[in-house]
């Protein structure tokens, strides 16, 4: 079965798509920098 | 020169709508600050000290699991939530958020939460954390809400464990103390959500939800909030003779459940709505204030902490 064709965003909902895109790379960084720090932490024997 | 967004849309109907804010509301901030700050109160009140940067990923951990259960709930009680006033305005409802990412979102962070609290702080956090997710989602909202109008006295449990978990976090045991800590917010829970209940009774009728003011009436409702709430006053009390709290405890303890007391009396004795409304709002103030009196009074307390 063919995949249906995607519909470009347009508009609103592409700069609400946007926002979300944001978001998520922000929360990711966010864990990547805990993780990093917790390592350090631990590490550091405290 | 176009970005990938715009060729491969999630939906052009409800995801689409969504923003970063919704995924918030998702995650129930304004009960997720009470359960954090009690959380907080457990881990302080701990007579030990903590790394202040893994005490903060604890606290994290906490807020996150809190936060997740609450997009479960709101994945799973959407079809009563789009009949009842009060959470007829949620993202689900709405149709901002798809349910199936409602559900994912409060999945992939539920486990996020309890694998952080488990390497960073230590495995009985964890498990306490990962217990009290389950009380919430499957005994509380899937088993217990839809069933039974002791619903929120057994669920409650889940709700209770923040404390617990703070101090499971900071001394890796837990004792009697995180136990009367738990017990307070089990027994404060019921005549807090009852008074709610008694003024959205309608609206809990109608979406089917047996909460106790819908099935057994007001008259008895109100008689068992007045239970629970001379059950508490022992109970808010027991941290000051457990000996990991102080005399200023003790002292802001009895007024607070003294005025309880008097909330819950006149409650019992009023006809309308307007009592149960401000019961309802002086539950919150009063767990608020007893764990910030915990949190300053305790052995190793912010007093002692900063007084050095």
């Amino acid at each position: 079965m063919a995949n249906p064709r995607p519909v470009p965003l347009k508009g609103e909902a592409l700069r609400r798509q946007k926002k979300r895109n944001w978001a998520l790379f922000a929360v990711l960084l966010a864990f990547v920098v805990l993780i990093f720090t917790i390592s350090v932490v631990k590490m550091g024997g405290s | 020169m176009t970005s990938i967004s715009e060729h491969f849309p999630v939906d052009a109907s409800a995801e689409s709508s969504a923003l970063p804010r919704d995924y918030l509301i998702l995650l129930k901030p304004r009960v997720m600050f009470l359960v954090v700050f009690t959380g907080l109160a457990g881990l302080i009140a701990a007579p030990t000290h903590m790394h202040p940067f893994l005490a903060a990923v604890a606290i994290l951990s906490i807020a996150l699991a809190t936060g997740a259960a609450g997009a479960i709930n709101m994945w799973y009680d959407r079809d009563i939530d789009a009949i009842m006033a009060r959470t007829a305005a949620r993202p689900i409802p709405q149709g901002l958020i798809e349910p199936s990412n409602a559900l994912a979102f409060g999945v992939i962070l539920t486990i996020a939460a309890v694998c952080m609290m488990g390497l960073a702080v230590n495995i009985l956090a964890a498990e306490l954390l990962a217990l009290a997710s389950f009380v919430y989602i499957f005994v509380y909202t899937i088993w217990l809400k839809r069933r039974t109008p002791q619903n929120i006295v057994i669920g409650g449990a889940a709700g209770a464990f923040p404390p617990m978990i703070g101090w499971a976090a900071a001394t890796g045991h837990i004792g009697l103390a995180p136990i009367a800590l738990f017990a307070i917010t089990f027994f404060w829970t019921p005549p807090h959500f009852w008074a709610l209940a008694l003024y959205r009774c309608q609206d809990y009728a109608r979406a089917g939800v047996p909460m106790m003011s819908v099935t057994a009436g007001p008259a008895s409702t109100k008689r068992q909030m007045l239970a629970y709430t001379l059950l508490l006053f022992p109970v808010a009390l027991s941290p000051y003779f457990l000996g990991i709290a102080g005399p200023l405890y003790l002292a802001g303890s009895t007024i607070l459940g003294g005025l309880f007391i008097l909330c819950s009396v006149a409650v019992l004795r009023d006809a309308t709505d307007r009592s149960a409304k401000r019961m309802f709002g002086f539950s919150i103030l009063y767990l608020f204030l007893l764990f910030f009196l915990l949190m300053i009074d305790s052995g190793p307390g912010l007093i002692a902490r900063f007084a050095g």
